[in-house]
């Protein structure tokens, strides 16, 4: 399986990257059209530790047309990938380790994924999202996404507020609404 | 050991593995088939009046699995699903914005399963050549690193007269690293190299090829020199284990290749 060699090599710094407080500058992510990417809005905001200088990047990812979202924290200092990230939805991860029962490798989404100090990919959910109802609520609805990220992550604006989103393309307070549906698509 | 306990144990961990997630109007099937990049595959069920189909919902296309990007395996991962539809008799279709569907469709509940497993088995396939890298990063590495210091070689010595990968008029497909045009007389020159012997080779073999076409070229009678600059600093390089191919080579270029450490050398041919 891959090892993300960048953060084993700097664990330390990774699990203060996941684990302090950070500081969101931005109050307010302005989401656009990411450029390479017609189906992905983007939006992002600096962040920062308080006790390191590195800079963090806040990003948020929005597919219309899949209903779903990303959030996550990435650190070009630490490595080119996120190194923490919710999906709202998308496909079953598997953490894969011989001492996880077979069925208990599946981990469904909505969830987390980051890393372990041996530099392994793995995903999980809380509390909250083990939960179905919760779950499926955090899945339709950004607003509880960010308030459910901003906290797992300790990550928030002015100590302990959330960003909003404004969707620059279309009017604001964007809520997926749409329920995944097959109905545009014309099977022969 | 109880061995019925134990079948028992592995059948009913494998069939755990199988889930489902009611979206709306269609059902997703989370199967027990994991990707290299550990994710499960994902299969879709919808109901059409008597139909059933099976699909991906676009998942692959849209990259939902979230695969890395070679875009240097473009071709073959292209092979590789036209193979694995062929296989599994798979048909597409795309939606409104173009997103590419994979599907497949019965009018029996009893086929179902076996949709199921066709598309589950696609699906994998698919995933898992977008998940490896064909080309071999070090070979890509050493090959772009000498290709740019023997382009800046030649640039310095040859300026407006060079033109670097390019054909001759009427062979387009027949790319030289570098020509030099002087006074109505050419220069061609190739490059070869490899961090295997492998790749040396290959290169070897490309530049004999190359050469050996010019000769049916209106232009071959411009043709003053054909020279071959061989990096004798690659892993590669290996001069007793190539010299049946290198001898063939010096048949078709107009003198000895010019080694790397010698590239002065170049300066005294052309």
């Amino acid at each position: 399986m891959r090892i993300n060699k960048c953060i084993l090599d700097r664990q330390d710094f990774f699990q203060e990257l996941v684990k302090h407080k950070k500081e969101i500058y931005e109050s307010e992510i302005v989401l656009t059209q990411q450029q390479n990417n017609i189906r992905w809005l983007v939006g992002s905001s600096q962040a920062k530790l308080k006790s390191k200088p590195d800079k963090i990047d806040f990003i948020v990812k929005i597919n219309k047309t899949a209903n779903k979202y990303g959030i996550m924290l990435q650190c070009l200092n630490l490595c080119n990938e996120p190194y923490f990230r919710f999906d709202s939805d998308g496909p079953t991860h598997q953490n894969v380790s011989e001492t996880i029962a077979l069925e208990d490798r599946q981990v469904p989404t909505p969830h987390f994924n980051t890393y372990d100090l041996e530099g392994r990919e793995f995903a999980y959910q809380n509390d909250i999202l083990k939960n179905q109802l919760e779950a499926q609520a955090i899945s339709n609805n950004l607003e509880f996404g960010i308030s459910l990220f901003c906290n797992e992550a300790n990550a928030f604006v002015n100590e302990d507020l959330l960003p909003i989103c404004i969707d620059s393309t279309i009017l604001p307070d964007f809520e997926i609404e749409a329920e995944f549906n097959l109905n545009n698509v014309k099977f022969e | 050991m109880d061995i019925q306990v134990l079948k028992e144990t592995i059948k009913n961990s494998f069939c755990n593995l199988t889930k489902f997630k009611q979206r709306g109007n269609v059902l997703e099937v989370i199967t027990a088939y994991s990707t290299l990049n550990n994710k499960f595959i994902s299969v879709f069920i919808k109901f059409e009046g008597n139909r059933i189909i099976a699909t991906d919902a676009g998942w692959i296309d849209s990259n939902a699995y979230d695969t890395p990007n070679f875009d240097e395996s473009e071709e073959i991962i292209k092979k590789i699903i036209n193979n694995y539809i062929y296989n599994y008799q798979i048909k597409l279709t795309t939606d409104s914005d173009g997103n590419v569907y994979y599907y497949k469709t019965c009018n029996d509940q009893e086929q179902l399963p076996g949709l199921i497993f066709d598309i589950a088995n696609f699906s994998v396939g698919v995933i898992n050549s977008f998940c490896i890298q064909f080309k071999d990063p070090k070979e890509e590495k050493e090959r772009e690193t000498f290709r740019k210091d023997a382009n800046d070689f030649m640039k310095l010595h040859y300026k407006q007269t060079l033109r670097l990968n390019t054909a001759l008029d009427d062979f387009k497909n027949i790319k030289f690293n570098a020509i030099v045009s002087r006074a109505s007389n050419l220069y061609l020159v190739t490059y070869v190299t490899g961090s295997t012997q492998y790749y040396f080779e290959s290169d070897l073999r490309k530049s004999i090829v190359n050469f050996e076409l010019t000769d049916k070229s209106k232009f071959s009678g411009f043709i003053r020199e054909k020279i071959t600059i061989i990096n004798n600093e690659s892993t590669g390089f290996n001069l007793n284990h190539s010299m049946p191919i290198l001898n063939l080579l010096m048949e078709k270029t107009t003198r000895e290749p010019i080694l790397w450490s010698e590239r002065d050398k170049i300066l005294e041919t052309i």
